[in-house]
């Protein structure tokens, strides 16, 4: 078990590695430049004035070598665009995505696993229809038009909450202020993630109906409802369990484009811009950031799995 | 089991209930929140601000109007440089020497006094210092030196006669706080991050706190030199998406944001919000690279200009929001501005003509060549602006109807406008705007040593006039000598000069005592504004 996990830490490093000259190569290669270098009132003089001071005249090896002798001694660098470390950027954003996420992913399930539970139960009736209707609607429905709708008929029509943003300015910070922000790009980020749920607690439901032990059950005239939940559904929710599992990394990646359409504080909002204004620092840090998580998550996975089967055994 | 599930899915209605009054009651809880706060005027930025007016970019550029101030500044009516920091000025016998006298009850947002030695301190540690990037060096280069005279008087040397110097002292040239940075090393004032995270101006509002994607709030500065301002303070949000900036602008989140024609229509059904068309000294064109062929003959320049139907543009495009442009010196110039010159009206026929003169002959596909190689011209345009697109597709129509193989290109801005500054240039023609100081002095963009001269234009004639003007003091004579700079650079056509647009700014009508101007200036005269329920 240690050997395997030591050769496990060592591959996500490998990979890391691998993640960030990638993205590194790409991003520097990508045309256009960092916009503090595109001033209409710059002269070339000064650009290149700045392109020395930034490191940015130098190859691109030389470069990504820096960047990394950076990190190495925990220094993600300064973003161009704020002119502030980006660890600390990063740090403030990344509690307001998790919020956020957190949020969506909690309200995708209190919905997503009773309507697929029902869904299941009843399968081909106008019920079920209406559940699949609606989780195909979810998952295609544009995010940012979707976003926009909720804006118009909740902020704008009806007046309830506020159309974007994390906080109203200049009055206490309470959590509900917080909450009223959240209502809507929750709802949205929720939506998609719902219709998943839904569909793979209907599938797996419907398999675990079908099993031997559920028509035993039935047989020794065990209720229906006590099938369902008793033996049934705790079965089902293992291939649910494993579907949020892999959605978790994104709780750390945010969502570019709901945050974007509600002006939401985030990583992916913060990432959206960064790409846009080409600030290096803050794309690599944010890179490293959310591949670090989604490595740390699927080894964490795999070690849970060990304890979750004894079957499962790293040599 | 129908029981079971007709009870499950009366669970499931009661949760959705639940969760629909929750959200009926978050509305309730705080239904004035999605209003403006009372006396507190925000307007949007699409990125975080870096509170270090030696950095460019547009967030940083309007939070840092309010934040610092500078020696000059514009007046609010005719645009001319009337005293900020400095309260008067005057000029030396040798043209050279500048002695400004400063205001004596200026003081920095941590209450230490304003002085010369600020004023020292900003223009040669950090303006003219080679190691600090400034980004509005080109614009003060021709300074030399300060010298103190007393606490509040400073004198500043130039390089050569630079009649333009007051105005450029008025443009983006923030004055910091000596008592603060003085003993910064080269490195810290780079980028000072101690600084930038309590940053202390002299304008009037003091910085007060960052959410960093979300907001900046500045709030009054009870000692500000002319007077508390009335707004208790100004909130800078930050709002990348445009739907989402018109969302809060109806709902009262922001009270201000510029918006493109396109989006009038919509702006124009919120109750609460006017729009005002603000005179601003800008300019749009469709560049033309000067130094490869076609461009380099200037009736090839005359009949692409010819060619369009600007009038068209300003009517459809713009929505009849500004003036066709004669040149680059804005009408709001009015001391220098002429338009009498070559105007290039719509012309099919004589556009046709001139290229017939050029050598460039119509072949049986309609496309001009001369020497067997066809005229083809790639247009440049970024993407995402409104205007800017539909001009270029419009523009391209214009010259294939003339016989040019025109293209259009759509590129993001970063990349595009970093393609216009390699050198050599290897665009042909491009479409952009220029926002410029509220000067006739255009050295720097059409002069052939001039360092933002992305057209690659070079002409001795007109050269000469520029330095000429740069160097006259007399207001007749320099307006004389741009008026005859004017005149050249129309017939010259180094570029299509196409609208001086107005600034369409989206104003909620809670705000009185707003300056009608571009907005940047706007920024600068905060003092009288209010903002109602």
């Amino acid at each position: 078990m240690l050997h395997y996990l030591i050769r496990r830490l060592l591959q996500t490093g490998a990979l890391l590695l691998v993640v960030s000259l990638v993205v590194f190569a790409l991003v520097l290669r990508a045309p256009g430049g960092p916009s503090i270098l595109l001033d209409r009132n710059l002269s070339p003089e000064e650009i290149a004035r700045m392109r020395s001071i930034l490191g940015l005249d130098q190859q691109l090896h030389v470069q990504y070598v820096r960047w990394l002798g950076q990190v190495a001694r925990g220094n993600l660098g300064t973003s161009y665009q704020a002119g502030l470390p980006v660890s600390e950027i990063i740090g403030q954003m990344l509690p307001n995505t998790l919020i956020l996420s957190t949020a969506a992913l909690a309200l995708s399930l209190v919905v997503a696993i009773p309507a697929g539970v029902i869904s299941a139960a009843r399968p081909y009736t106008l019920l079920d229809h209406t559940v699949t209707f609606l989780c195909f609607f979810g998952i295609s429905i544009p995010v940012f038009w979707y976003g926009l709708m909720l804006i118009v008929l909740f902020s704008i029509v009806l007046g309830w909450l506020p159309p974007g943003g994390m906080f109203t300015i200049g009055a206490p910070r309470t959590v509900l202020d917080v909450a009223r922000h959240l209502v809507l790009p929750a709802i949205v980020l929720g939506t998609a993630n719902m219709a998943l749920f839904a569909r793979y607690t209907r599938s797996s439901t419907m398999a675990v109906m079908r099993q031997d032990y559920v028509r035993t059950a039935r047989s020794k005239g065990v209720g229906e409802r006590a099938v369902l939940y008793r033996h049934a559904f705790r079965n089902a929710l293992i291939t649910v369990v494993t579907v949020v599992a892999l959605q978790l990394p994104r709780l750390v990646g945010g969502a570019a484009i709901t945050e974007t359409v509600f002006a939401w504080p985030g990583m992916g909002n913060l990432a959206v811009r960064a790409a846009f204004e080409r600030d290096y620092p803050m794309i690599m840090g944010i890179t490293l950031v959310i591949s670090a998580v989604v490595a740390a998550s699927n080894l964490l996975v795999d070690l849970v799995y060990v304890y979750l089967d004894p079957r499962i055994r790293y040599e | 089991m129908r029981e079971h599930v007709m009870r499950t899915g009366a669970r499931l209605a009661a949760i959705g209930l639940v969760v629909l009054l929750g959200v009926a009651v978050l509305g309730r809880a705080l239904p004035a929140a999605a209003q403006g706060a009372a006396n507190t005027f925000s307007l949007p930025i699409i990125d975080n601000a870096r509170m270090w007016p030696v950095i460019g970019g547009l967030p940083n550029i309007l939070v840092n109007k309010v934040l610092y101030s500078t020696l000059v500044k514009y007046d609010a009516k005719n645009l001319a440089p009337v005293g900020d920091l400095a309260e008067r000025w005057t000029l030396g016998d040798d043209r050279l020497t500048w002695t400004f006298n400063l205001r004596r009850n200026v003081t920095w947002h941590d209450g230490r006094p304003f002085t010369a030695r600020d004023v020292k301190f900003t223009i040669e540690r950090i303006w003219l210092n080679p190691q600090v990037p400034f980004f509005q060096r080109a614009n003060v280069g021709e300074i030399t030196r300060v010298d103190i005279v007393d606490d509040y008087t400073v004198r500043i040397v130039t390089r050569v006669p630079f009649a333009t110097l007051p105005v450029m002292l008025g443009y983006l040239a923030n004055i910091l706080p000596e008592h603060i940075l003085g003993n910064y090393t080269i490195d810290q004032l780079r980028n000072p991050v101690d600084f930038l995270r309590n940053p202390i101006g002299t304008g009037p509002f003091r910085y007060a706190e960052q959410q960093l994607g979300s907001y900046v709030r500045l709030v009054a500065y009870d000692r500000y030199f002319l007077g508390r301002p009335k707004l208790d303070a100004i909130v800078f949000r930050v709002v990348g998406d445009l739907e989402q900036q018109l969302a809060q602008l109806q709902t009262g989140q922001l009270d201000m944001m510029p918006i493109e024609p396109p989006q009038v229509a919509v702006v124009q059904r919120m109750p609460n919000v006017q729009i005002i068309d603000a005179p601003q000294v800008n300019y749009t064109f469709i560049g033309f690279n000067n130094r490869v062929e076609p461009f380099t003959d200037r009736k090839v320049r005359q009949a692409l200009t010819h060619a369009v139907d600007r009038k068209a543009i300003l009517d459809k495009i713009y929505l009849g929001k500004g003036r066709i442009a004669t040149g680059p010196i804005n009408p709001l110039i009015d001391w220098a501005y002429t338009d009498k010159v070559h105007q290039f009206p719509y012309n099919r026929a004589l556009a046709e003509k001139l290229l017939e003169e050029t050598g460039w002959s119509k072949g049986p596909d309609g496309i001009r060549r001369k020497g067997g190689q066809p005229l083809k011209i790639t247009l440049d345009v970024d993407r995402g602006n409104p205007v800017r697109e539909q001009t270029a597709v419009v523009v391209r129509q214009y010259w294939r109807e003339v016989g040019v193989d025109a293209d259009v290109r759509v590129s993001e801005f970063n990349a595009l406008l970093s393609r216009i500054r390699t050198r050599p240039n290897p665009l042909q023609a491009w479409t952009l705007w220029y926002i410029t100081p509220p000067e006739a002095d255009v050295l720097g963009y059409y002069h052939s040593a001039g360092t933002l001269n992305e057209f690659g234009y070079a002409n001795p004639e007109l050269d000469r006039l520029l330095e000429q003007g740069r160097a006259t003091f007399d207001p007749k004579a320099r307006a004389k000598i741009y008026q005859q700079a004017q005149k050249f650079m129309a017939w010259d056509a180094p570029v299509i000069f196409l609208v001086y647009p107005a600034e369409i700014q989206a104003l909620n009508k809670r705000i009185r005592g707003w300056v009608p101007i571009g907005y940047r200036d706007a920024l600068t005269h905060m003092t009288n504004v209010t903002a109602g329920r």
